[in-house]
């Protein structure tokens, strides 16, 4: 055997190894790899653009009462007080004090109205923005967002997700697109493992493994569906992407002032992660903190994480505004519904999505407004309900898609990106 | 503490009084006529329970934010309330329409957590979210001191009946015995399982702490949290020693969907009443012996019992627990098609062996 082509297993990183750090087999990711295309030229087109997002993901429901429309004095509205901002009138939670000096940079909804109020179908369906039913599954946002923009000019892979506990590539989210456009989730902010080139295998070795893995995948291909050929060398691909830039995981190498103005919980390590895979070029990533199901004992509880949020929003909002990225980054706080104004038994609020807040910024979006109101206990909309799918619109539009003529192509079937019944929220774009 | 001599029996309940409203907290009024009931709605609610149908009477109102510890003066019929907002009044409980003696609108920054009043009656001491424990006069709300400032929540405070010394219990389980005097820390107890860290959020163990009357022994009651989602753990009760302040005793009162002790009263007759609340529609109205591992009452038909109040002729109490069916995602609507809010019904107990 030629000594530069040896058994894998001598240097540790083998296409299996690596493959499983990602998290899936090429069996897997080749799952579903049929579909999903975009107009040619639209595509092309959109692929130039510099625009990024990043998504704040409060998993299990942050309650809109104890943050962005808090009822102070009545009969729901808790325990806690509001607060003034920077925005005449306006007030939150006293739960968030920095981002309240920063209300002039955001557009807050106080009126979401969705359908489910149970987790396990309001997280897909919030996430993929609620589309009319075809018959089809339809990607997670991020997914989506891979697929119609792709990554940007820095290569880095266009969907990165990072959250507590594991990692790996979750397929699935990308639904009919194809296993390509899946989430490559990185567990508490790590980089899958195996990225590391061994000492024994030097730089020269690697490329030449690189070209003959690529000519294997050339013959591989030959015999096999294009879709699943795909996914099988996108794995090989975001590996050596991200082997390239390991320096972007190296929490060390990050300034103490900045792991003290985001926080070093999870939840702050990871969102200084994000904008720092945002400013490497990351086309979409997504932070998940975990936790917000306040079932029970809900003032506690957001008294003790919403300031933790309240830092990590503030941090963020104040950083892009000083790395002058607000023009190309679009940015989300959200949760799947918020909470109940009614308070249970365990002093606790259960899952709301009839009337709950979100909060965005960045690219696109105009500052300083809050869209909506509430009825004065909460306990519903009093003027125009949002759904997830005029929001989709509205950041589509924002970063540069007309969500309106804009399509998937699931092989001949022409697919809308976003719900055909609703539209952009004209008070939310700039 | 007599620990020998508590008789058993069966409470029996006597009757229940709807509320419109939820509350924090019920205490009777020292002379006995009243209860009074502090509410998420900011007001304090007053029944006569001298008749056989408890009879709600003028509220006292001025308070914002909830209304989550009430105490009485020892002489005098002065009661003292702190709320969420950081507001400490003082109110003469009798008038029919009180206003406050005199309050203290920035008593704290935000949540007051705990109010004790100290054997004399001279002085109150406070206690709050944004770490700060202080002592006021209780006869003018002046500030008399403020003890060094804490890290964290300070969730429980009890003045010693020698009034030399002041204990406080932070969000992180820290039980901390500082000189009244001085404010120096003299000792200091943790119990590291009355917190609970997960998914950047820290869950409070700690809801009680009470000398007994001689001052011999220091109750640290809520639970041992085991979620910070739901309202999970194992209530709990450490019977501390204060001469050594080493457990003596711990005492712990059920499983995981029981949740924590809210509300903790000494009977005379040597025994604890307590309640606990957990998962939605768990409750338990528990007397105990301290010197037993078990209750010798154990009432599991109340959902979410949050606070209780000892009648002082020893005869009656009255468990403040929440409706049924108090729990559940989306919008609930009554026939009429208004939003349902939840509320706290009080059933009162009698505390009389049956002869």
């Amino acid at each position: 055997m030629n000594p530069q082509f040896c058994n894998s297993a001598e240097h540790g990183v083998s296409r299996r190894r690596v493959l499983g750090a990602i998290g899936g087999t090429t069996a897997g990711l080749g799952l579903g790899a049929l579909g999903g295309m975009v107009q040619p030229a639209v595509g092309e087109e959109l692929a130039k653009s510099d625009k990024q997002i990043l998504l704040l993901w409060l998993d299990g429901g942050m309650s809109q009462l104890e943050s962005w429309d808090p009822k102070p004095n009545t009969r729901f509205g808790g325990p806690l007080r509001s607060i003034s901002t920077s925005l005449p009138g306006v007030h939150i939670s006293e739960l968030m004090p920095k981002t309240a000096k920063l209300m002039h940079h955001l557009a807050t909804v106080r009126t979401m109205k969705t359908e489910d109020a149970n987790h396990s179908s309001g997280v897909p369906k919030i996430l993929r923005g609620h589309p009319k039913n075809r018959g089809v599954v339809y990607p997670f946002w991020g997914s989506a967002v891979a697929k119609v923009m792709g990554p940007t000019k820095s290569g880095l892979p266009p969907y990165l997700w990072v959250k507590p506990g594991s990692g790996g590539f979750i397929s699935k989210y990308a639904g009919f697109l194809g296993a390509k456009y899946g989430a490559l989730a990185l567990g508490d902010g790590k980089p899958p493992t195996n990225l590391v080139r061994p000492e024994t295998l030097s730089e020269q070795n690697a490329n030449e493994r690189r070209e003959l893995q690529q000519l294997f995948n050339q013959r591989y291909a030959a015999r096999r569906r294009k879709g699943s050929n795909e996914a099988n060398s996108y794995v090989y691909d975001v590996a050596e992407k991200l082997m390239q830039n390991q320096k972007l995981f190296d929490e060390s190498l990050l300034p103490d002032k900045d792991r003290e103005r985001y926080g070093k919980h999870d939840f702050g390590r990871h969102t200084l992660l994000a904008r720092n895979l945002i400013e490497a070029g990351v086309r979409f990533v997504q932070v998940t903190s975990y936790g917000w199901d306040t079932h029970g004992d809900n003032f506690n509880a957001h008294a003790s994480r919403m300031p933790k949020a309240d830092q990590v929003y503030a941090a963020l909002i104040e950083d892009l505004i000083d790395r002058g990225m607000m023009d190309n980054v679009l940015v989300v706080m959200m949760a799947e519904f918020g909470r109940t104004p009614r308070i249970n038994g365990s002093v606790g609020r259960d899952h709301w999505p009839n009337a709950w807040s979100l909060s965005m910024t960045g690219t696109g979006i105009k500052k300083g407004v809050v869209v909506g109101e509430t009825l004065a206990d909460g306990t519903d909309v009093k003027t125009e309900p949002y759904d997830i799918g005029a929001m989709f619109h509205t950041w589509y539009q924002a970063v540069g898609i007309d969500s309106k003529k804009v399509e998937f192509m699931n092989g001949t079937q022409p697919l809308p990106i976003a719900h055909d019944d609703m539209a952009p929220v004209k008070e939310l774009l700039a | 503490m007599n620990d020998t001599a508590a008789p058993k029996f069966e409470p029996k309940e006597l009757k229940k009084i709807d509320t419109d409203r939820q509350v924090c907290l019920i205490r009777f009024s020292p002379c006995g006529q009243f209860l009074f009931g502090g509410g998420y709605d900011s007001i304090i609610r007053r029944w006569d329970m001298t008749v056989d149908e408890p009879q709600l009477l003028d509220p006292l109102v001025g308070h914002r934010g909830w209304v989550q510890k009430i105490e009485f003066a020892p002489q005098g019929e002065v009661l003292y309330s702190v709320d969420s907002w950081g507001q400490l009044c003082a109110w003469p409980y009798r008038d029919e329409a009180a206003s406050p003696i005199w309050s203290v609108e920035a008593a704290h920054d935000g949540w007051i957590r705990d109010l004790a009043v100290s054997a004399d009656g001279s002085m109150l001491a406070t206690a709050g979210r944004d770490g700060s424990v202080r002592v006021w006069s209780a006869k003018d709300g002046s500030l008399n001191k403020e003890l060094p400032q804490n890290e964290h929540d300070v969730r429980a405070v009890a003045i010693h009946p020698d009034g030399k010394s002041i204990v406080y219990g932070d969000l992180m389980g820290r039980i901390q015995h500082r000189d009244l005097a001085s404010g120096k820390l003299v000792r200091e107890i943790k119990f590291e399982k009355m917190h609970y860290y997960d998914r950047i959020q820290d869950v409070p163990g700690i809801y009680v702490l009470q000398f007994d009357e001689k001052g011999e022994i220091l109750i640290c009651a809520g639970g041992e949290p085991l979620s910070n989602t739901n309202h999970q753990g194992i209530p709990v009760l450490h019977q501390i020693a204060w001469a050594s302040l080493e457990t003596k005793r711990t005492q712990t009162f059920g499983a995981a969907k029981d949740g924590h002790i809210f509300d903790l009263a000494w009977h005379r007759d040597g025994y604890f009443a307590a309640v606990t609340s957990g998962n939605p529609g768990s409750g338990q109205f528990l007397l105990v012996r301290p010197d037993e591992d078990e209750p010798f009452f154990n009432f599991t038909k109340l959902s979410n019992c949050h606070t209780l109040a000892l009648h002082p002729d020893g005869k009656q109490v009255v468990v403040a627990a929440t409706n049924r069916n108090s729990q559940g995602n989306g919008a609930v609507r009554d026939k009429e098609g208004s939003y349902v809010g939840n509320s706290s019904p009080l059933h009162v107990f009698s505390l009389e062996a049956a002869s």
